[in-house]
């Protein structure tokens, strides 16, 4: 069975038409092309398909899209690009906090997420929130490294204002 | 030493803004018109012959465009040895295996055709146990080439075994003063790399197939899919080189093979992607062995003059990279120590259940756990201190392999000194120390309920495959403006190979780092890689790139010297500028240069380098004795953790890692392989288990909730402290070795060492889980209350 879908992708409008049973990686993936949401495990344990609901981290693999009407969907192309990097991403890319990439997107929006909510995260507040979110390649420490950095640059640019 | 641009320094991964932004493609983004999608019938037996199956209802089924079964694949078996299937045609051997492919326009109505697929089967006893599978007259696990006169053991060489054999070792336990002897095992575990085994399959209208591929060694698999379709290299296309993770895993053939014979029958592009559950039962596990002992002859003086060594290896359902798992575990068994005579046999079994492949360190990790355990058990029979006691017996410059083989570069030593300083683990006299010795921390803490440990890990690894085989080709063009487009068959799979071969050329020719374009891993545009595994990218790539930037520069050089009027020998390339060297004034632009030469004159600036390792079989398969490596490499680990008696949990405090990697290429490259080594090697050694009820096999983990890698909380507990040890190697490019899967296999034996100076307590079945950490101090309990 069918129906229409419409909701917000990265402050744009998606309409599409889905199946009941679909879910929101597949739809982002499948029919709006958006491929950065990563289908590791399909079933909430790997944190790669991991999106922003109007604004706090999902696994999209255990969310039915139509339960997103209306909402506010980000993926990491909505959080900055390359002419105009998000601070995490800049941050990522400087440490090195990406080797094969895969869980990256879905680890900079958790991120970005985290520090929204909490802009002067511990370092535990950090190994927390990441803890949805398997990497096999870094071992972590500079995923953790680059969100404090991007924490500390932001906590004493708001200082010195 | 002159200055170097580029090389030792930090500078950004190649495809770094590629990954943060969420542009990387990686195989399952890849989306074509009318496209399709393989969902396969699996086997719900561990080992059953197949009396009959039926497609017919399935053929019928909405969306359904083809079935492929056994009878639609040329050359259905394939392999090291020819013994795996596509797809299973006569018997299943492993739970799982696919035996029928449905093509269907969606992944939905695929997965609903094949569910409509009937197969007869006729059920066998399941082999499990190897060591049981080995007896004469037991249930075949295994059918069709590699087997030995017994069905389950597998034919290596002349022998059913691998036989090492350097010197007489019944003399030395002869002559020995204490012999000691331990056994040991090791579990199944499963790579878990990120993305799980994908592959897109198209053909042309000229019958030209492209295949789009997540193996680590693409011009390898080129050959095997040729073999198994029967259609030639130029009717094949494979492209690869962005993997979401590999770890050993996606060496193996076990998709491209079926998705290019699905394009070519159904004439669609088609996609076909692994579920979690299909990666942890299709593909490739490590090396488990259920058997693996030492027995050692020892004299009073801490020499170890003889060193004997069996082997079982659990070889899973299919061959894929078991024989050579076993070869080269029988050459480095022995740890990176001297001893005058050594006796290996290593056996490989067939069983029904996944395949062992190879896995971060092939094995090396878990024989480690045996041999570190067992020369920490020497020293403490001899009451020698235990950094002492490797110390004496360490390899040296001037010492040989198991087979005989003179290194070229020694560095054990240097390794465990290193860690042993920054661990605070006292050194003998010798080497600048005070003298004191660290007794076990077990005989004085006796009433603490959270016990502290310090263990010692003396590790060493290899370079590329046993025997060679594995050849690399680079190729570097220089352009019209001076930028260079570098053309090689390595696959990145995250470790960084774009970056650190663009940093050798870079280095090599003269140019920025920024001005090189990498393309990689596709059979129709890139020379060939024998493949990223087993800690040869950087010495083997790199030592082809570094050949091909030397010839390109020279041919700009001799260009130049007609502008300079200067003999090429006497004009130099820095940063873009080619320059006399007395006369550095006296310069041109490699731009100008290149720009008037291309198209003025028709010049073509290709240099070209290939790399083959200095290795071959062994002259014989009675001792094995030979040259089968290139090159080697050393480590020494040295953990120090805290133990929680009353519930068996071990969390590392602190991991001191000391490597050697001969030249630190891109030292931020090379902290990312100490953390995520230590990650995986820490996870692999406490918390992994694809069969925790083994020997029962009737669970078996399928999925990441159930099968545990760790997450930041789990190794946030641990403090990694990177040593790099920088013993050039004299072949490498700028002496680099390496820095790869090896810093994953000083782990396991660390911390058993470690578990042991805490509590007096050996476990000497991997993993160290608190379970199993607990059954074995109370049994050690038991025992002293007797």
């Amino acid at each position: 069975m069918e129906q229409k879908l419409s909701f917000s992708v990265n402050g744009r409008p998606a309409e599409t038409t889905v199946f009941t049973t679909a879910s929101l990686l597949d739809v982002l993936r499948e029919q709006l092309n958006i491929t950065s949401p990563k289908k590791g495990c399909d079933m909430g344990d790997c944190g790669t398909c991991t999106v922003l609901l109007d604004g706090a981290p999902v696994n999209s693999c255990l969310i039915l899209a139509l339960s997103v009407q209306g909402r506010e969907v980000t993926t990491i192309e909505g959080i900055g690009d390359a002419r105009n990097l998000h601070p995490l991403q800049k941050a990522f890319y400087d440490w090195d906090a990406a080797q094969c990439g895969y869980c990256s997107p879905g680890m900079i929006l958790t991120a970005k997420a985290l520090l929204d909510k909490n802009p002067n995260p511990s370092r535990e507040d950090v190994n927390l929130a990441i803890s949805g979110n398997l990497c096999r390649c870094t071992g972590y420490v500079k995923i953790v490294d680059a969100i404090l950095d991007v924490a500390k640059s932001h906590t004493s640019a708001a200082a010195a204002r | 030493m002159e200055e170097m641009s580029v090389i030792g320094k930090s500078v950004h991964r190649y495809d770094g803004l590629m990954h943060v932004t969420g542009q990387t493609k990686y195989v399952n983004d890849i989306y074509l018109p009318g496209m399709c999608y393989i969902k396969t019938r699996n086997s719900e037996h561990f080992n059953a012959k197949i009396l009959s199956v039926d497609t017919t209802e399935a053929e019928r089924m909405p969306g359904v465009v083809g079935v492929v079964t056994a009878k639609d694949v040329p050359n259905n078996r394939f392999g090291l040895v020819a013994d795996q299937p596509v797809l299973a045609d006569t018997y299943v051997r492993h739970l799982g295996q696919p035996i029928v492919a449905v093509v269907a326009t969606s992944e939905r109505l695929a997965q609903e055709a094949a569910d409509k697929v009937k197969v007869v089967f006729e059920v066998m006893p399941s082999v499990f146990d190897p060591i049981e599978a080995m007896e004469p007259g037991a249930t075949p696990a295994h059918d069709g080439a590699g087997s030995s006169a017994h069905p389950n053991i597998a034919q290596n060489g002349k022998y059913d075994h691998r036989r090492i054999r350097p010197g007489d070792v019944d003399e030395a336990f002869r002559q020995a003063d204490l012999i000691v002897e331990d056994t040991y095992s090791s579990q199944m575990r499963e790579h878990v790399p990120l993305e799980t085994h994908v592959a897109v399959g198209q053909v042309d209208a000229t019958g030209k197939l492209t295949i789009w591929t997540v193996s680590q060694a693409v011009h390898q698999h080129q050959r095997f899919v040729s073999y198994i379709l029967n259609i030639p290299f130029s009717k094949l296309r494979m492209i690869g080189g962005t993997l979401g993770g590999g770890f050993g895993s996606k060496n193996e053939l076990l998709c491209d093979h079926l998705v290019g014979l699905a394009a070519l029958k159904t004439g669609r592009p088609v996609k076909w992607l692994w579920t979690r559950e299909e990666e942890f039962l299709n593909s490739s596990v490590n090396a488990p062995y259920p058997l693996f002992s030492y027995r050692t002859a020892v004299k009073k003086d801490g020499t170890m003059t003889a060193m004997k060594v069996k082997a079982i290896q659990d070889g899973g359902a299919y061959t894929i990279y078991s024989l050579v798992g076993i070869n080269k575990l029988g050459i480095m068994a022995r740890g990176p120590y001297r001893t005058s005579s050594y006796w290996y046999d290593g056996y490989v079994v067939y069983t029904n259940k996944p395949s062992s492949g190879a896995q971060r360190g092939f094995n090396l990790a878990e024989a480690c756990f045996g041999w570190e355990q067992h020369v920490d058990h020497i020293a403490e029979e001899l009451g020698m201190d235990r950094l002492a006691f490797r110390l004496k017996n360490v390899q040296v410059m001037g010492d040989t392999t198991t087979t005989g083989d003179p290194m070229e570069s020694i560095s054990i030593r240097e390794c465990l000194i290193a860690a042993a300083k920054t661990a605070g683990w006292p050194l003998p006299k010798s080497e600048g120390g005070d003298g004191s010795t660290r007794d076990f921390a077990f005989k004085s803490n006796a009433g603490s309920l959270k016990k502290r440990g310090m263990g010692i890990c003396a590790q060493h690894q290899v370079m590329g495959l046993p025997y060679g085989g594995d050849p690399s080709q680079a190729e570097i063009q220089i352009m019209g403006d001076g930028s260079a487009h570098l053309r090689m068959g390595t696959v990145d799979l995250g470790q960084g190979a774009k970056t650190v071969t663009a940093m050798i050329a870079a280095e090599e020719i003269g140019i920025p780092y920024e001005s090189i374009t990498v393309t990689n891993a596709d059979t129709e545009t890139t020379p060939l890689d024998g493949g990223s595994y087993a800690n040869r990218c950087t010495f083997f790539m790199g030592n082809a790139v570094r050949r091909a930037a030397a010839e390109v520069k020279q041919l700009i050089l001799q260009e130049a010297s007609g502008e300079l009027g200067t003999p090429p020998e006497a004009l130099d390339l820095k940063n873009g500028t080619i320059f006399v060297k007395d006369h550095p004034e006296q310069a041109v632009s490699l731009a100008d240069v290149a720009n008037n030469s291309i198209w003025k004159q028709g010049k073509f600036f290709l240099g070209r380098g290939a790399f083959y390792p200095n290795a071959g079989y062994p002259g014989d398969d009675d001792t094995s004795q030979g040259k089968p490596y290139d090159s080697y490499m050393f480590a020494a680990g040295i953990a120090d953790l805290e133990v929680d008696t009353e519930t068996g949990q071990i969390d590392v405090k602190n991991m001191y890692m000391a490597y050697d990697c001969g030249k630190a290429l891109n030292p931020r490259l090379v902290e990312g392989q100490f953390e995520g080594g230590c990650a995986a090697g820490i996870g692999g050694t406490i918390m992994e288990n694809m069969l925790p009820y083994y020997p029962s096999c009737d669970y078996i983990t399928k999925s990441l909730s159930e099968y545990m890698i760790g997450t930041s909380l789990d190794l946030a507990k641990t403090k990694i402290h990177d040593i790099i040890v920088e013993v050039p190697h004299p072949r490498g490019p700028f002496g680099a070795k390496g820095m790869g899967e090896f810093t994953s296999n000083v782990q396991a034996a660390a911390i058993a060492n470690a578990l042991y100076d805490a509590t007096g307590v050996r476990v000497t079945s991997l993993p160290l889980t608190p379970e199993r950490v607990l059954r074995a101090l109370k049994e050690a309990e038991k025992k002293a209350d007797k």
